[in-house]
């Protein structure tokens, strides 16, 4: 995995770190720092040429399906890129299929079973791999180097993130992870010029900051740190462990922590409770999302997000005050420790296996990849890109800007390793439900952390 | 010579469409769950492996979330139910009085019912019992401190209770049909005889509809054994799996962790727990139903 982050770093350091002229942070990640480089213009396509245009499907009609997830904005860019595909190849019709992120999976496992699945799909990282419990459930990528430019992606980015059992099985577009996006306004009442890069700093404004709140939050509580819901606990607790002994989730089939490990974080986040520094169970609130009113009005220091989710935050925060936000790292677990930013690569584009026409969707996956004008289209709706051509582009037309720049110079200058199983569906309810157990004093920090590997173990096993 | 009856085709032929649907939608996919509760079936992969009664035995005995899921369930069914009938008996028999603009409050008291279970009714119900949601301002009047509603696991399944309550209309609506059908000279005798109202409930209203009662007993029972959406949207399964019905469990291990097999196994299993209580309702009513013939 240290390869992907040399890879990772090949790819983007160079492009905003350098290109860009972001922050740099003195953090010591576990993992090896990637080095810097220059993004390598694009390459003509791997095997042989594209079709030429007119060509495309024979020049017979076809209609191909694409679905994706995300936001009215994303979805705008991408039927306007699809519309230029459209005028370009007028005997192609393309068929959005979109929506919001809750049920997309649910829908694609479904129309996998049937096998009736989009011919162009957008899917999750950890999809790629858990989908097929290790086989490529789409169509292999490597067949399709005639149409689709895969020296976009360089050959280790591939392996190392879309290879399943041998096949490519899709191009990553970009990479994400969670940074702290801090509220300057709240920490500077407190006498915090920045989010505390310590946990000792972060307990200290937490007490400060939950002084005189109520048991249950009637619209008045405050809190230094706001994690939103299962799903970023989840990572607080996965980075604070990452942090503390710089080893990730599981390799082989095996966790990698002890249960006297995680029981030490398990202690810390019950200071954090105890402190005020995060809500307890009973002062959390719905919604678990950027629309929650803690967020919303202001009453939190700071939220921990998807670089990709910064502006969605920030449009929610009182009103879209983003110059009273900040970006940050996840802070250390002592004084000058580790602050890596866990990483994966963000969405995949995969082609389906049962697709009538899967030339004609590699085709459209390359446009969207390498076309100028498409590109142009798409903006920055999929975050910031890893392939060649649209990395070039985006550095030129500025799509990238303040507090997603800087959270990205962050991700990508302080690497940390996010397992591929860390969102299976089969571990993540585990850990979900260890730390809700916990958080609802159901049992102690040590039979937390015993259900935390436990179970998981019990589940790996179960898996191979 | 006796004359050979012809036996008419076209009510068969016209049944035939319906055969086919009952058969493709209904028959088609309770046999295939069964077969497929008996295999490790990979849906995505299109890769089976037969194990036998293994899913149900890991159900059974190797897995106790399904026993947490199985008592959270009977919990809402066995509380909910009875909680349903009673509310949507009381409303149905004071509208069955002669009151001035009963059919506003008719209307108005079946309106929840119409909105159904549906995901806007769900976000409208956690903010309502919410922290700083209406209930817990009603509550503040009297003095009483906020109650945790949702993170709570004694108070959350109630929240849920509550708004299956709250959605009684339809049930209501069988209800004071059958209230409207007793003959009133029954009353009227009572009355001579002495009968208070409350007596002519227990000792004529009640035992006139009770084959009512067992129908909407039935009802809502499969009703609350099939809840989703509110389990999932308001209280998300919680707190530390208080609400985390069966239905969802089938649904998290069929469509999250595609485990088909396994999940058809639990379907089976939810099957006979609704098919035990089913009959134990129809056995006893032998005793508390009264038919008219």
């Amino acid at each position: 995995m240290k390869k992907f982050a040399t890879l990772i770093g090949l790819l983007v350091t160079a492009m905003v770190v350098t290109a860009c002229g972001g922050p740099a942070t003195t953090a010591q990640p576990p993992a090896a720092q990637p080095p810097a480089a220059t993004p390598t213009p694009a390459q003509p396509p791997a095997d042989a040429a594209a079709p030429a245009d007119a060509l495309l499907n024979n020049g017979e009609p076809a209609t191909i399906s694409f679905a994706w997830w995300g936001g009215d904005s994303r979805h705008n860019a991408v039927k306007a890129a699809l519309d230029i595909f459209m005028d370009r190849y007028p005997h192609i019709t393309v068929e959005p299929i979109y929506g919001a992120f809750g049920g997309y999976l649910d829908n694609l496992v479904i129309q996998l079973a049937g096998q009736v699945e989009p011919d162009l799909i957008q899917v999750n990282y950890a999809w790629v791999h858990a989908l097929g419990g290790g086989q490529n459930v789409f169509l292999d990528l490597n067949t399709m180097s005639h149409i689709v430019n895969l020296n976009e992606w360089t050959q280790e980015l591939r392996d190392f993130t879309t290879t399943v059992d041998g096949q490519l099985a899709g191009v990553p577009h970009g990479v994400t992870g969670r940074v702290i996006i801090y509220n300057r306004l709240m920490l500077q009442e407190h006498g915090f010029a920045t989010f505390p890069d310590n946990f000792e700093d972060l307990m200290r404004l937490g007490a400060l900051v939950a002084e005189g709140n109520a048991t249950i939050d009637a619209g008045d509580n405050t809190y230094a740190f706001f994690p939103l819901g299962p799903e970023s606990l989840d990572i607080v607790m996965l980075t604070m462990l990452y942090n503390e002994t710089g080893r990730n989730l599981q390799a082989n089939g095996q966790m990698l922590h002890t249960v006297d490990e995680v029981e030490a974080v398990f202690s810390i986040f019950e200071q954090m409770i105890e402190t005020g520094t995060i809500p307890t169970w009973e002062q959390q609130e719905y919604p678990h999302n950027q629309t929650n009113p803690v967020w919303m009005e202001g009453r939190s220091g700071a939220a921990f997000e998807w670089v990709g989710n910064i502006f969605l935050a920030g449009n929610h925060f009182l009103e879209g005050d983003l110059d009273n936000l900040g970006v940050a790292l996840f802070p250390a677990m002592t004084p000058g420790g580790s602050q890596a930013a866990m990483q994966r690569p963000s969405l995949v584009h995969v082609v389906s296996q049962n697709s009538s026409h899967p030339e004609v969707a590699a085709y459209l996956l390359n446009f969207l990849y390498t076309d100028e004008d498409a590109l142009v289209a798409l903006g920055n709706e999929f975050g910031i890109p890893l392939s060649n051509t649209a990395s070039a582009i985006s550095i030129r037309l500025g799509n990238t800007h303040g507090l997603q720049l800087e959270g990205h110079n962050l991700l990508v200058s302080n690497f940390g390793e996010m397992c591929p199983l860390f969102e299976d569906p089969n571990l993540r309810p585990q850990r979900f439900a260890a730390i809700e157990a916990f958080r609802t004093r159901s049992i102690n920090a040590r039979q937390a952390a015993e259900r935390w590997v436990n179970d998981q173990q019990s589940e790996l096993n179960a898996m191979n | 010579m006796s004359k050979k009856r012809k036996i008419p085709i076209a009510p068969y032929l016209l049944l035939i469409p319906w055969f086919i649907g009952i058969g493709l939608f209904r028959v088609y996919p309770i046999i295939s769950s069964f077969y497929y509760s008996l295999f490790d079936f990979q849906p995505i992969l299109r890769t089976s492996r037969f194990v036998g009664l293994d899913n149900y035995r890991r159900l059974l005995f190797d897995f106790p979330h399904f026993w947490d899921s199985v008592e959270a369930t009977l919990r809402y069914v066995l509380i909910g139910t009875p909680m349903v009938l009673v509310a949507a008996f009381f409303i149905a028999y004071i509208l069955n009085f002669k009151l001035k603009g009963v059919n506003l409050f008719r209307t108005a008291y079946y309106v929840p019912s119409i909105l159904g279970g549906n995901v806007a009714v769900a976000l409208v119900w956690a903010q309502v019992f919410g922290g700083n949601g209406p209930v817990n301002a009603v509550l503040g009047v009297f003095g009483i401190d906020p109650i945790p509603w949702i993170q709570s696991e004694t108070f959350a399944p109630f929240v849920l209770i509550f708004l299956s309550a709250w959605q009684f209309g339809s049930v209501m609506l069988i209800f004071l049909a059958s209230l409207q059908n007793v003959s009133p000279s029954l009353y009227e005798a009572a009355s001579i005889d002495g009968a208070r109202k409350i007596r002519q409930l227990f000792s004529i209203t009640l035992p006139i509809i009770t084959p009512v009662v067992l129908f909407n007993t039935i009802n809502v029972l499969l009703r609350h054994f099939q809840e989703f959406n509110a389990a999932f949207l308001v209280t998300r399964r919680g707190p530390n799996r208080a609400t985390d019905f069966l239905n969802i469990l089938i649904y998290e291990f069929a469509f999250v962790r595609l485990q088909f097999g396994f999940a058809s196994a639990m379907t089976w299993l939810l099957l006979a727990v609704i098919g035990i209580l089913t009959v134990i309702l129809f056995v006893s009513s032998k005793k508390w139903v009264h038919y008219s013939d």
